[in-house]
């Protein structure tokens, strides 16, 4: 019926500045405790149900079409269902990002299925219980992600399962993506651990390590991923759609640019017009949106390694206080590519010394598909 | 042609007789003139052109197809022929995805 394709219209709305996708992080609160969590709880009120079931009318209002239900863990939200069922009533597309383990209830399981979700994206930390309730950080909780994928699966349910490489699963990928495989699902692995949202960069601490990355980018080419696709930097018209695509709201009801740029924009109990915010002038949505313009000629350019690199100005700004910088987990990312690059074709390996590898970036500059979210 | 391969499909009736509506699972938005149709049971996403937009938007439930081509048709400037060709070819991909069904005169 259309020559256009879904990539046009998205394109569309990043020129029209139209917030296509919003994250909504519906609570802190949490079954399980990962220790690289990049949550930040504060001691404020959340918001209610009733509370987020309004703002999905500003949303609506403001052009909004896919809700992503976050956290947290989304469904620890006392008024999960309702909420959900709000999206679904407003004929929004619904996604959950979901560490499973309530869904290990039949009853939750079949509740969650009859809201038609378009996807449902659940984290899978290792391919054993020892490894994932480690990273967890709560035994059993592996056991009850498997009960949860077998009735996701029988119910016929579309699941992405994510993996954050980690030191501590980094041996174990082919297994993840082999459980993955036996219940029908794919299984995409985040190459980039990031800092807390309010800084704390000791998350970092248990990136995988960099001959290891090297290894899994080369593994992935030759068994058929879509290549390494280094970005045509000095063509770039801006890195990321941070502040103009998408938008992120916290438990209590911050707007922010996106998930990993925790400046704030406004309070949505706070706005009746979300569409007049977002289009009009607005100090911090003009900044964000100046910053991700320049950075491909102003940084980007500058090394030979970022065109393969995750580049995130937020976690730039996280990192060093500066959103232009270079920021040594992205220069890392970009080298490991570079590195498999250099090893698929034959050449000479040439990894440069850097400081050590703390991490990478929080994915809004997408490696594999555009728009990635974590 | 698709008007004639949705014509007496499935109730021995013309296809402008017939009623649709939309699927209560479906989800849809407009980019301007062009539209996204989305499926989720199906993983499934289609764009519209603005003719198309514009007849997936009256899939009432109560509208027959002839009705809606006739009103597309004055929108647009063009022959309900026509329009009903489209309708016919979209309709038809629509039942297959589940994002449209046949409204029978029992419901
Ligand atoms: C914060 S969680 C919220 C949803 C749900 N609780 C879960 O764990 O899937 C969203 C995703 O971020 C990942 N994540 C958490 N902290 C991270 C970090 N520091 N770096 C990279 N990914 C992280 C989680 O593994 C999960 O896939
Ligand atoms: S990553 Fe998800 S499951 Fe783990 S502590 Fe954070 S919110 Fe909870």
């Amino acid at each position: 019926m259309s020559t256009v394709r879904v990539s046009d219209l998205i394109e569309r709305a990043y020129d029209e500045v139209r917030p296509l996708n919003a994250q909504l992080e519906l609570t802190y609160k949490c079954n399980l405790l990962c220790s690289f969590c990049y949550n930040a709880p504060k001691q404020l009120r959340e918001l209610s149900g009733e509370q987020w079931i309004a703002a999905l009318d500003k949303l609506q209002a403001a052009g909004v079409f896919t809700v992503t239900l976050t956290g947290g863990e989304p469904m620890c939200h006392r008024e999960y269902f309702d909420i959900a069922q709000a999206v679904r009533d407003r004929a929004l597309v619904l996604k959950t990002y979901t560490n499973g383990v309530l869904l290990a209830d039949r009853e939750t399981a079949e509740r969650y299925a009859a809201l038609a979700p378009f996807d449902t994206e659940i984290s899978l930390h290792g391919a054993d219980a020892a490894t994932h309730d480690r990273l967890t950080g709560i035994g059993g909780s592996f056991d009850k992600l498997l009960i949860a994928l077998g009735h996701l699966s029988d119910l016929g349910l579309k699941v992405t399962l994510k993996t954050p490489i980690t030191r501590l699963n980094q041996a174990q990928l082919r297994e993840i993506e082999q459980l993955g495989a036996r219940l029908g699902y794919r299984v995409t692995f985040d190459t980039n651990i990031t800092p807390t949202d309010d800084g704390d960069l000791s998350p970092l601490s248990l990136a995988a390590d960099r001959e290891f990355m090297v290894e899994f980018f080369v593994d992935q080419v030759r068994r058929g991923a879509r290549g390494l696709n280094p970005r045509p930097v000095t063509k770039m018209k801006q890195n990321c759609g941070t502040g103009r695509v998408g938008l992120t709201i916290d438990p209590y009801g911050q707007i922010f640019p996106c998930v990993a740029w925790r400046r704030p924009v406004a309070n949505i109990l706070d706005i009746d017009d979300l569409a007049a915010l977002w289009r009009g002038p607005n100090e911090t949505l003009d900044y964000v949106r100046k910053v991700a313009e320049e950075v491909p000629q102003t940084t980007l350019v500058k090394h030979e390694e970022a065109a393969f690199a995750s580049f995130c100005p937020a976690v730039a700004e996280k990192e060093t206080g500066d959103p232009y910088a270079f920021y040594e987990a992205a220069r890392v990312s970009g080298l490991t590519r570079l590195e498999a690059q250099r090893r698929l074709e034959g050449g000479k390996t040439a990894l440069r010394k850097s400081q050590g590898c703390r991490g990478k970036d929080t994915g809004c500059a997408l490696e594999d598909d555009g728009v990635k979210d974590r | 042609m698709a008007g004639d391969l949705m014509n007496k499909a499935h109730t021995g009736r013309n296809i402008g007789e017939l009623v649709y509506r939309r699927h209560r699972d479906v989800s849809f938005t407009r980019f301007g003139e062009e539209g996204l149709i989305v499926v989720p049971r199906e993983s499934w996403q289609l764009v519209v052109n603005g003719v198309g937009a514009r007849v997936f938007e009256l899939l009432d439930g109560v509208r027959t197809i002839a009705e809606i081509a006739a009103q597309v048709a004055e929108e647009y400037d063009a022959s309900s022929r026509e329009i009903i060709n489209d309708v016919g070819e979209l309709l038809v991909e629509l039942s297959d995805r589940g994002a449209a069904q046949i409204v029978t005169s029992d419901q």
